[in-house]
């Protein structure tokens, strides 16, 4: 069984906290570093324990170069073992999510590719170290954030700086009443983790967020027993993504398409109608497959809904985001059934919102969208493949059943534009044809970098403690 | 978009590995080729595959198959674990097939690329431009050719 005491608390819980920074860390020299973390890291919070007031939660997150260094001449834990036994879309810069090889697939091109990713001023492959801190308040944000540079300076840590925030770093807030930039309320769907690993009901197999419990079903790396499993045990990787929103650009979609969407709206209003019909629940959060007619008086939290009855997407359409990330009971195509004998591929999310909301019809050329970490047991079969299937909809054979429908893309998060897919939203009505619009790009990628979140007690290694 | 895989493993020369290929050949009609070709029918992925021995001396694994290497390879070692056991085991370095990690590694650093260069935009295993694939059929998807014959 796991100890789930061992995993981060930001693997295994959402953070109460309103405020948030990410700190990025390029190690100078090794053993200042150790000396950091072994400042820093005593204070992690572990498995469900509740944040302490008044200190900062403090989260460690690390890239392979940053553990390499680290871990040096460590006597039972050889990096060149390391490298080959850690998962290759971890380790393999050629395979990283800014590479040549991986970039167009995932959605990483044109306003997205990595050319820009965090301002320009370095690559996902330099971050050695991420910070992620959870505060109870603007002020204790700054205080904290202030006192951790001050250590990293003296440990020699070079700090990354992302320009494009006041403070250079990443930072944001929980946004009031749980709505994001483009008004979905988030928060309302969350795997319920089997930590236990005793078959709960529901529950998400813990081997999907974490290493080092390898079965055949969710084969994490390392694989093989040893010194690497055990290092990398109730470790999870998280999958840092800066994502800006053009809130303008998706306001101008629902207003513009208004008028066409009417009909099929039926009594709805025809832009809260379109926003739903994009996300797959409507800015409320309650879910289309329960209530396709209209949002209701109040918000409908409940997770216990499928697509079995849906399978032409009248309700929710195939393409709708939430359908499209976590396809639920909606069957996959052969090859990928084989590959997820566990069912859909999952990720915990974690993240936070940036910029202030826009108060305007137009753009006002500010900055906004949302920071996440999304985390997972294995990248590319967890991570990358969502992507993909925002990016390119033949994931499942459901598709078969609308025009082109393999050629889709989620309605709400795909890369445009994309001369491999067709761009056009579609969303199946009751009655009359399908609405059909010609979808933009409502989001960019700012950047992405693959990290590991290692267990309490790997953090104590890479301290040297 | 298709693929092509050139998976080309070098055999080793010795008296068992010689007659564990020997037992491969044997058998394959009966046994491999069913095994493989069942997969690979339900996947609606894959247009061609074959298995190629040259000279005693090398093993080839080819095969044109729609999306990405990184997508699913893992497909291909779950669907045919033991198929590529028997096969890797011609080969020195030889994986622990039930370690996508190692698997994937494999496959990666035993794929050639083909002569010329791609005209659909396909990639090899390091994104770069993949060799030349002649389709007659300009690349259409498995699935769309099933469904025009269906």
């Amino acid at each position: 069984m796991a100890d789930l005491s061992n995993v981060q608390a930001i693997v295994a819980r959402r953070s109460a906290r309103e405020f948030f920074a990410v700190l990025l860390f390029r190690i100078g020299d090794p053993m200042a570093a150790r000396a950091f973390l072994r400042q820093w890291t005593p204070s992690a919070p572990g498995g469900m324990a509740p944040e302490v007031a008044g200190e900062g939660a403090l989260h460690f997150l690390f890239g392979w170069k940053g553990m390499e260094r680290l871990l040096a001449g460590h006597p039972l834990l050889d990096v060149a073992r390391g490298r080959v036994e850690f998962e290759s879309f971890f380790v393999d810069a050629s395979h990283s999510a800014d590479s040549l090889a991986m970039a167009r697939q995932l959605g990483f091109h044109g306003d997205s590719a990595p050319e820009g990713w965090w301002g320009g001023g370095f690559k996902s492959g330099d971050i050695d170290i991420a910070v992620y801190g959870c505060f109870e308040s603007d002020a204790h944000r700054t205080g904290e954030v202030e006192r951790l540079r001050a250590s990293a300076r003296r440990c020699r840590l070079e700090e990354l700086p992302v320009t494009a925030f006041p403070g250079e770093a990443l930072a944001g807030y929980r946004p009031p009443k749980g709505r994001l930039h483009f008004g979905y309320r988030d928060g309302l769907s969350e795997p319920a983790v089997d930590w236990a690993d005793a078959g709960m009901a529901g529950g998400v197999n813990l081997r999907e967020f974490i290493a080092g419990y390898p079965n055949a079903d969710y084969p994490t790396a390392p694989r093989a027993p040893g010194p690497w499993q055990d290092f990398a045990r109730e470790g999870s990787y998280g999958c840092l993504t800066w994502l800006y929103q053009d809130v303008a650009g998706f306001n101008g979609f629902l207003r513009d398409h208004a008028a066409e969407a009417e009909s099929a709206a039926g009594g709805a209003d025809p832009q809260e109608w379109l926003a739903a019909k994009l996300m797959g629940r409507w800015r409320d959060g309650s879910p289309l497959s329960l209530h396709p007619g209209g949002q209701p008086a109040e918000t409908v939290a409940d997770n216990e809904f499928g697509y079995a009855d849906d399978p032409l997407g009248v309700k929710c359409p195939l393409t709708a985001h939430i359908r499209v990330v976590y396809p639920r009971d909606q069957p996959l195509k052969f090859a990928n059934r084989v590959r997820f004998p566990g069912g859909s591929p999952r990720l915990i999310r974690r993240g936070f919102s940036y910029g202030a909301p826009l108060a305007s019809a137009q753009d006002d050329g500010q900055d906004r969208g949302l920071v996440g970490l999304f985390f997972c047991g294995r990248v590319n079969e967890q991570f990358y493949t969502i992507l993909r299937w925002m990016q390119l909809t033949d994931f499942s054979d459901a598709f078969r059943s609308i025009p082109d429908g393999r050629r889709r893309q989620d309605a709400l998060l795909g890369t445009r534009p994309d001369p491999n897919a067709n761009t056009a939203m579609h969303a199946p009505a009751n009655a009359g044809p399908p609405f059909a619009a010609p979808l933009t790009n409502f989001i960019r990628y700012r950047g992405v970098a693959v990290l590991f979140a290692p267990s309490l007690a790997a953090l104590k290694i890479l301290s040297g403690a | 978009m298709t693929h092509a895989l050139n998976l080309t493993l070098p055999i080793k020369q010795d008296a068992e590995t010689q007659a564990a290929l020997a037992h491969l050949k044997e058998i394959f009609a009966a046994q491999v080729q069913p095994a493989i070709a069942a997969a690979l029918k339900q996947s609606r992925i894959v247009h061609f595959a074959r298995v190629v021995v040259i000279d005693d001396k090398y093993i080839q694994v080819i095969t044109e198959y729609e999306g990405s290497h990184e997508e699913y390879t893992e497909f291909f070692r779950r669907a045919l674990t033991p198929v590529f056991a028997a096969i890797f085991a011609l080969a020195d370095g030889v994986p622990d097939v039930d370690d996508p990690n190692a698997f994937w590694a494999f496959a990666r650093d035993h794929n050639l690329r083909s002569l010329g260069e791609t005209t659909s935009g396909s990639t090899s295993f390091d994104g770069k431009p993949a060799g030349w694939l002649f389709s007659a059929y300009d690349g259409r998807t498995v699935e769309t050719m099933l469904e025009a014959i269906d």
